[in-house]
């Protein structure tokens, strides 16, 4: 009797360590948001720079992927999507990964023609991390 | 014949109960220290997301706000901005590059911290820099794109602990 006993209490502190153990791997796993705030940050940046340089302001798809390419550092990828109000679209930069965090984002630009503003366009940006 | 029986369950139950008390035990080490480690892990990860916060304020104040007042100077600054929408003015990064290391941690909040600032062409090359490179065990840094002299640039912002 005092076996079985003793086999009992063994099964018993086994458990409670395997269940201590598992919740130490619930508790080391926390998640660091940071990484998808810088991306934010970066891609509402790298937005405002194409647009403080007139690259948004050619609408020129070459000429804003160029400015994009150069901007944008390693472990980031882009895409950018433009639409004005005078009905003119571009979609730049790489296709949206299927699975995986992104951040997006909009800004409006002025379209200018010789000094003056022609048109309004917005620019919805996604930015994620590379990998 | 009674009297041997009682005095063999008497042995039993008290093999068992040292056998338990040193099970306990081993389990209340281990709780004990399980605790003592999460315990450390919360308060570094408190102190870390503390010293995140004020990275992310202090480059986000930097690069978008002009300051205060907006056309500061060293002897009346509150908070020193650096430009407007990711814009630095190049005459406030040189006044803020003569600010005292008294005056940044402490317009920023950050005494508690160490710091380091910088500014590099899109190409990597560092353009300007001030504070002390990172050595603590903790250290958060915030990358920015920015305009400065209308070329495109990186502002780099370090606290460190």
């Amino acid at each position: 009797m005092g076996f079985v006993f003793s086999m009992d209490i063994i099964i018993a502190v086994g458990f409670a360590l395997l269940l201590l153990i598992i919740a130490q791997g619930f508790l080391s796993v926390s998640e660091d948001p940071s990484s998808l705030l810088q991306a934010g940050r970066m891609g509402s940046d790298i937005v405002a720079a194409l647009d403080h340089q007139g690259a948004l302001d050619t609408l020129d798809e070459d000429e804003i992927a160029d400015a994009l390419e150069e901007l944008v550092p390693g472990n980031y990828r882009m895409r950018l999507e433009i639409i004005t109000e005078g009905g003119e679209g571009l979609e730049i930069g790489e296709e949206i990964p299927a699975a995986g965090e992104l951040f997006s984002g909009r800004r409006v630009f002025a379209v200018t023609d010789g000094g003056e503003i022609a048109d309004y366009g917005i620019v919805q940006y996604y930015i994620w991390v590379n990998g | 014949m009674y009297n041997m029986h009682n005095t063999q369950r008497a042995q039993a139950a008290v093999a068992d109960l040292f056998i338990g008390i040193f099970l306990f035990l081993i389990v209340f080490a281990a709780m004990m220290a399980m605790w003592n480690t999460s315990a450390a892990r919360l308060s570094d990860d408190v102190a870390y997301r503390e010293m995140q916060q004020h990275a992310f304020q202090i480059a986000d104040f930097l690069v978008k706000h002009p300051g205060i007042p907006g056309q500061w100077k060293a002897d009346n600054v509150t908070i020193a901005g650096l430009g407007r929408d990711r814009e630095l003015d190049a005459a406030k990064v040189a006044l803020f590059l003569n600010l005292s290391e008294q005056q940044v941690l402490g317009m920023y909040r950050i005494q508690s911290y160490n710091y380091s600032w910088q500014l590099e062409s899109a190409a990597g090359a560092v353009l300007t820099a001030r504070g002390f490179p990172s050595q603590g065990n903790q250290s958060v840094s915030v990358t920015r794109v920015v305009m400065y002299n209308e070329t495109p640039a990186i502002m780099r912002l370090t606290l460190w602990q």
